[in-house]
């Protein structure tokens, strides 16, 4: 008993003194509490601010080897900023978590030590992408408004490149953002940084740091361009002296296409099987075109898995294996169609390309950490008049294909790799290429709507469609690769969703699963109540069933530029048979209108029974900035209402 | 464990059986290869022609041997090549993976098991499940998949759950049992229209064969997955327990955690003071409990974090920190009722977000929850004071029976009750709307909102941890279904005053709610229409609403100055019973007041109806989408020619 009490007395004693503890904070922890000292001034809104981003980088200076070392404080200003509470770690792909810690801070200054059972492990790996990045999540707990969150770790890393990029923000607010390397001696690095003003390193011996403070928070927007694009990055090449390991240096876009060249070149040789199948594919080919057209549709027809661990997150597998196993990523997919083409008597190249989607590549920086899709460039020998060209100054007319987007036919360029920048990895004539953006007239849809409307508002619609390029391509995805049953389901509900109570009576799709041809598709509509009864009145918008690829403008103003996927250009024509008896009072009158997004025209014609409305809705441009957005708004607003005008029918003689 | 050292694991582990298997495959009977279709679900992009396993509890670690052939029909079902078989290290782990292609020509590529790679899905928090992951090669179209692998436990097993059904259409299933010591018995769940039939094998251990088992297809307001799967649980015949004893076992188990102590007695008697009304003596015990002990249920969903045990053995734990989980307080809420003299019991409950209790099946681990049930005036009442907000006599929905789904625990073993549900008017969500409409058709409303019942408890437990700004987005999230509507402000009254309804005031502004045409202003007949969310033709699964609801909703819209009413549109009235809908106006000089009314008093619709359902909905969405029309008035009654 006594022995009970004594324990007890101890078991007090120590918990006072961890909850003092608690109070006090750790010396280690100084760097955190100096950090939330800092004067915040920060936009209303802003669901939390970074406080510091610390990296310090020691390059131990065999290979790539080298220890980066992460601190972060971000303090929660609203309850969107709660999501701090879970603190995501990444590592693997040749680098090893050594040690992390977190702790969240209190209001009042009481500090609650990350406990490491509240960590899970997850490998990122999904359905056919394998790939040796993992995360370390961890859960900090009582994270509220006004905590922060300040978090530490270590990473033993070997790098394929002696490269770096430091992006010294998010979307939060900072206030502090630093960078730090320490180099052997006698290393130099080249810095640059990108999107935004020059900021010169301090310099410590060998160590050299970079810092930026005070960047504005920079919101969510729909349909943004890349968020890496807008803010500051740091973008590092390590020069070594003398020997210094398998590690990759590159100089100029020249090395890293080189390099790459001599990655992809060695996977390329074909055996007997790739012979056979080229052989047979070519057979009876009467043009260049022809074969390339063949071989890309065998290669885009493989199934997409990505097996990326080690250094096959950069070089393809062998072509053989691919072919064996039939199943490649865009690297794999690139070198064996470089390796059927050249069996076929066609030379090609690998580009590398940064999607669109995902931001730009900045010629100042040359490295492979710029890049995260390969498709293939192929010099043409034979004069087409396909859209998917660049003219390079030494190799002429170089068709650019993607082997991995199998709805994209040659000639065509998906939307994501339009516009971009890519690397030409070619032994001698390897640089960067702009790829091109294909007009307008290449994406277009055309539309042609019957429309029967009886008295009763209920009407029958005929549509008669069809779809070019990258505008077909969205349906092809949408609707491609679905059996009849679940197509007819799924248009179904996605007119019900859209004009409620419509319902599919008939519907035929050609052309689906060819990217070569449009897709066309007919399609005939019941719709109970397309017009509304309102009294003796019959409301009727005509072009009510017409959908739109114009982007989405409901916000006032952006901060930041908005992005468009393609070019396009819609023509819609809409005749609206009306009821015996009713004519249209106060028709409405057509408009036009240009502005730095594109133009558009509405025109009505009226017949004396029937209504007869044409729209036609170019976008010319890929990305719209903030200064240009409110009159792309107003564009997009007029041709909307224009599109959108009711027609109120009345009784003849009322 | 990286991926690199992970796959270099599995492809030791699975050396050995992959050279024994390699090659020693049987040739496929020539009218499985020629299938290229599901005779049920014409065009489905793969199937699994047959699937045999073997569940073998004879040895004294169960396995598993599972043997499939897949055929892909179109490119969509080039997924089915790509396997990923779970494992829970130390629990069980897969053995013996090896497969093979059968191309479209006919040629063959085996599969090369050392090409396999481990993954850890999630380790951490006590938590580590795996899974192999591997390619099978030179998938294509028109190729026919053929794997095998076991999943071998590390101790032989009591029950088995089982499914057939996954992600593509199952043509022929055969599953053979070898139950060893535990004679199971199969209980088959959810197969309402897949074909099956039983009989044994040579050696005499049981085989039952289902065929033409449907894919698994998502759908809104569908039940629980539990629900939905085709599924046997596989339970010995020799369990010869009854309810009564688990309410026996239970009912102990609560008396040890009751366990009698004079701070909890003085807080009872402190609590409930000179009452002695049994209706007030409970209200007083609820009202505490709800608003004084700290619900950790809840600020660890808050955290992202699942619940767990709070370590609280006896009332008398959570009374000295005054916290606890749902269940703590639950518990907490029967003792006092009891201390004070109420026959007051802890219920086990089977709550319908995971799963609907079956009487039939004896599953202990149906019972997922509790609630407490007082008796008052001979008659069982159920309490949830584990629901944060939940009002006196209501349960939180879930707890909700669609039959019997709960066990009233006794000394002598307890019985099996249904907790009832929430009629409809008492989930009331009322509306009053003062909606202005200018010229150029934009709107501005003002709305003074009060939620009762289930509704005030659901939307206190979103709102109360949410500052401002996720307030607002909170409540458009709510009102998606009209275009360009903002809300400008919100005010909440009666957050945490759970026995009074909720209130919510705020002001709303819509873009474009009205439209010109030529003099006339056309207006929707509502703020905020109510869209069918049954769009789809045809349905497979049964429809399951979470609760029952009401709402009424009355609107007044101003006429702009210098317009007059055209029309309206005509009142609606739908009535199947059951579900409910009115649409009424009247008009007057200088505004038009819009009435509407829609009542769901039901909860799972068999989908036989869904036909009916549907067709309501659609009338529904039509009449809410009806519209106004506003005509500018003459100018002959005045003004000044010049």
């Amino acid at each position: 008993m006594k022995r009970r009490l004594i324990l007890s007395l101890l078991a007090l004693h120590l918990g006072t003194g961890i909850a003092e503890a608690a109070r006090k904070p750790p010396k280690a922890l100084a760097w955190a509490i100096e950090a939330l000292e800092a004067d915040i001034d920060v936009a209303d809104g802003a669901p939390a601010v970074t406080l510091l981003d610390e990296a310090r980088v020691d390059l131990i200076g065999s290979g790539g080897r080298r220890r980066f070392r992460r601190r972060t404080v971000v303090k929660v200003l609203s309850a969107d900023g709660r999501y701090e509470s879970l603190q995501p770690i990444y590592y693997g792909q040749n680098s090893t978590l050594a040690t992390f810690k977190a702790w969240t801070i209190r209001p009042d200054g009481s500090i609650e030590p990350f406990a490491k059972r509240d960590a899970v492990d997850v490998s990122l790996s999904t359905a056919a992408v394998y790939s040796d990045r993992r995360q370390k999540l961890l859960y900090l707990r009582n994270v509220g408004v006004g905590s922060a969150v300040a978090v530490e770790y270590v990473l033993d890393e070997n790098k394929f490149f002696l490269q770096d990029q430091w992006l010294f923000q998010v979307t939060y607010p900072v206030v502090l953002s630093r960078y730090t390397v320490s180099m052997p001696a006698g290393w130099t690095c080249e810095a640059r940084v990108l999107n935004h003003d020059a900021i010169e390193p301090t310099r410590d011996g060998n160590t050299l740091t970079w810092e930026a403070r005070d960047l504005p928070w920079r919101d969510w927007e729909p349909d943004s361009a890349p968020i890496r694009d807008q803010v500051p990055r740091l973008a590092l090449s390590f020069l070594p002296r003398g020997s210094w390991g398998d590690a990759e240096e590159f100089r100029s876009w020249k090395d890293v296409a080189a390099w790459y060249d001599s990655l992809v070149s060695t996977q390329t040789a074909a055996g007997d099987e790739i012979r056979a199948v080229v052989a047979e594919l070519t057979e009876g080919a009467t043009s260049e075109h022809q074969k390339i057209e063949r071989i890309g549709r065998f290669v885009q027809d493989l199934r997409y898995v990505s097996i990326s661990l080690g250094l096959s997150r950069y070089q393809p597998h062998a072509a053989n294996e691919v072919f064996f196993n039939r199943y490649a990523d865009c690297k794999d997919k690139t070198a064996l169609m470089m390796t059927m083409l050249r069996e076929a008597g066609i030379e090609s190249h690998p580009l590398l390309v940064f999607t669109r989607d995902e931001g730009k590549v900045y010629a100042e920086f040359p490295s492979p950490l710029q890049f995260n899709h390969c498709i293939i460039a192929i010099p043409v020998a034979e004069k087409t008049t396909e859209d998917a060209l660049i003219i390079h100054p030494d190799m002429g007319e170089v068709l650019v294909f993607d082997p991995t987007d199998d709805l994209t036919p040659v000639g065509d360029l998906p939307w994501t790799d339009q516009g971009t920048r890519a690397l030409l990895a070619h032994p001698d004539h390897g640089g960067l290429v702009d790829l091109p953006v294909l007009p307008a007239e290449s994406n277009r849809a055309e539309r042609n709507w019957e429309i029967d409307l009886r008295k009763d508002g209920h009407a029958t619609v005929r549509m008669v469609a069809t779809y070019y390029g990258q505008y077909a391509r969205v349906l092809r995805y949408q609707y491609g690769g679905k059996d009849d049953a679940t197509r007819d389901s799924d248009l179904t509900e996605s007119l019900a969703r859209a004009v409620p109570g419509a319902k599919l009576e008939k519907v035929d799709f050609q052309g689906l699963g060819e990217g070569k041809e449009p897709l066309r598709i007919e399609a005939e509509v019941e719709v109970a109540n397309f017009a509304r009864r309102a009294g003796p009145l019959l409301l009727a918008e005509p072009m009510r069933m017409v959908r739109t690829y114009a982007p989405d403008t409901s916000e006032e103003k952006r901060l930041r530029p908005l992005m468009v996927p393609f070019r396009f250009l819609e023509l819609d024509r809409v005749t609206l048979a009306l009821p015996e008896g009713y004519h249209v009072s106060e028709p409405p009158e057509g408009s036009a209108g240009d502005g730095p997004l594109g133009s558009y025209e509405v025109v009505h014609h009226a017949e004396k029974s029937r209504w007869e409305v044409e729209r036609r809705l170019t976008v010319n441009t890929l990305e719209v900035p903030p200064s240009e957005y409110p009159a792309a708004r107003e564009l997009l607003s007029a041709a909307h209402a224009a599109a959108g005008a009711v027609l109120v029918l009345e009784r003849d003689g009322s | 464990m990286t991926l690199r050292t992970g796959a270099l694991s599995v492809a030791l582990l699975l050396a050995a059986a992959s050279t024994g298997t390699a090659g020693e495959w049987e040739p496929l009977p020539t009218e499985l290869l020629e299938i290229e279709d599901c005779p049920e679900e014409p065009g489905c992009p793969a199937a699994v022609l047959r699937e045999e396993t073997f569940l073998d509890n004879s040895h004294i670690n169960a396995r598993v041997e599972v043997h499939r052939i897949v055929k892909i029909f179109t490119p969509e079902g080039l997924d089915a090549a790509s396997l990923a078989l779970p494992f829970v290290p130390r629990t069980w782990n897969i053995r013996d993976l090896a497969g093979r292609t059968i191309r479209a020509d006919g040629t063959q590529v085996e599969l090369r098991p050392q090409e396999a790679v481990e993954r850890t899905v999630i380790k951490g928090n006590g938590l580590r499940r795996k899974e192999v992951i591997v390619e099978m090669p030179a998938a294509e179209v028109g190729a026919t998949l053929e794997y095998r692998y076991r999943k071998v436990y590390r101790y032989r097993v009591s029950g088995y759950g089982w499914s057939p059904q996954g992600r593509h259409p199952v043509l022929r299933s055969t599953l053979l049992i070898s139950s060893g010591p535990y004679a199971w018995a199969p209980v088959a769940l959810n197969m309402r229209g897949i074909s099956k039939s039983m009989d044994v094998d040579p050696e005499g251990r049981p085989r039952i064969v289902f065929t033409n088992v449907p894919a698994i297809y998502e759908e809104p307001f569908m039940p629980p997955e539990e629900e939905v799967t085709a599924r046997l649980a596989l339970i010995s015949k020799y369990q010869n327990w009854q309810w009564g004893d688990l309410g026996k076992e239970a009912h102990a188990y609560f008396d040890k955690y009751f366990k009698r102590s004079k701070d909890a007695r003085r807080k009872t008697r402190e609590v409930v003071g000179e009452a002695g009304d049994p209706e007030v003596v409970v209200e007083k015990l609820y009202r505490w409990v709800q608003n004084n002990v700290d619900n950790t249920a809840y600020s660890e969903t808050e955290e992202g974090e699942t619940e767990t045990d709070d370590g609280n053995d006896t009332v008398d734990d959570v009374l000295s920190t005054m916290q606890g989980s749902h269940l703590d307080l639950i518990r907490l809420f029967t003792f006092m009722a009891r201390e004070s003299g109420l026959d007051a019991e802890v219920a086990l409950v089977t709550t319908r977000d995971q799963a609907f209790f079956r009487k039939n099946l004896k599953d202990l681990f149906q019972f997922n929850s509790e609630l407490a049930a007082v008796r008052l005036d001979g008659e069982w009442r159920f309490y949830d004071p584990g629901t944060r907000y939940c009002p006196l006599g209501m349960v939180g929905w879930e707890n909700e029976g669609l039959w019997e789904n709960a066990l009233i625990t006794r000394d002598n073993g307890g019985f099996i009750v249904q907790v009832p549900s929430s009629a409809a008017a008492e989930n009331l969500e009322r509306r009053v709307t003062h909606l202005e409409i200018a010229a150029d058709g934009q709107g501005k409303a003002l709305v003074e909102e009060e939620d009762h019942g289930l509704a005030g408890t659901n939307f206190r437990n979103d709102l109360d941890h949410l500052g401002d700004d996720d307030r607002r987005g909170w409540l458009e999230s709510r009102m998606t279904a009209r275009e360009g509507l903002t809300v400008l402000d919100l005010e909440v009254a009666n957050l945490a005053a759970w026995s009074d309804p909720l209130q919510l005031r705020y002001r709303v502004q819509v873009d474009k709610l009205g439209t010109t045409a030529g003099t006339r202003l056309l207006l929707p007949a509502t703020l905020v229409p109510l869209p069918n969310p049954f769009v789809a033709a045809e349905r497979r699964n049964d429809v399951y609403f979470p609760r029952t609801r009401r709402t009424v909703d009355e609107i007044i819209v101003a006429i702009p100055d210098g317009y007059e009413v055209e029309s309206v549109p005509e009142d609606r009235e739908l009535d199947s019973g059951r579900l409910v809908y009115g649409l009424r106006f009247t008009p007057s000089d200088k505004e038009i007041k819009v009435s509407r009314e829609l009542t769901v008093d039901l909860l799972l619709v068999d989908r036989a109806k869904y036909a009916l359902l549907r067709k309501f909905f659609e009338e529904v969405e039509e009449a809410d989408s009806a519209q106004i029309v506003l005509r500018r008035a003459s100018d002959d009654a005045g003004g000044v020619d010049g």
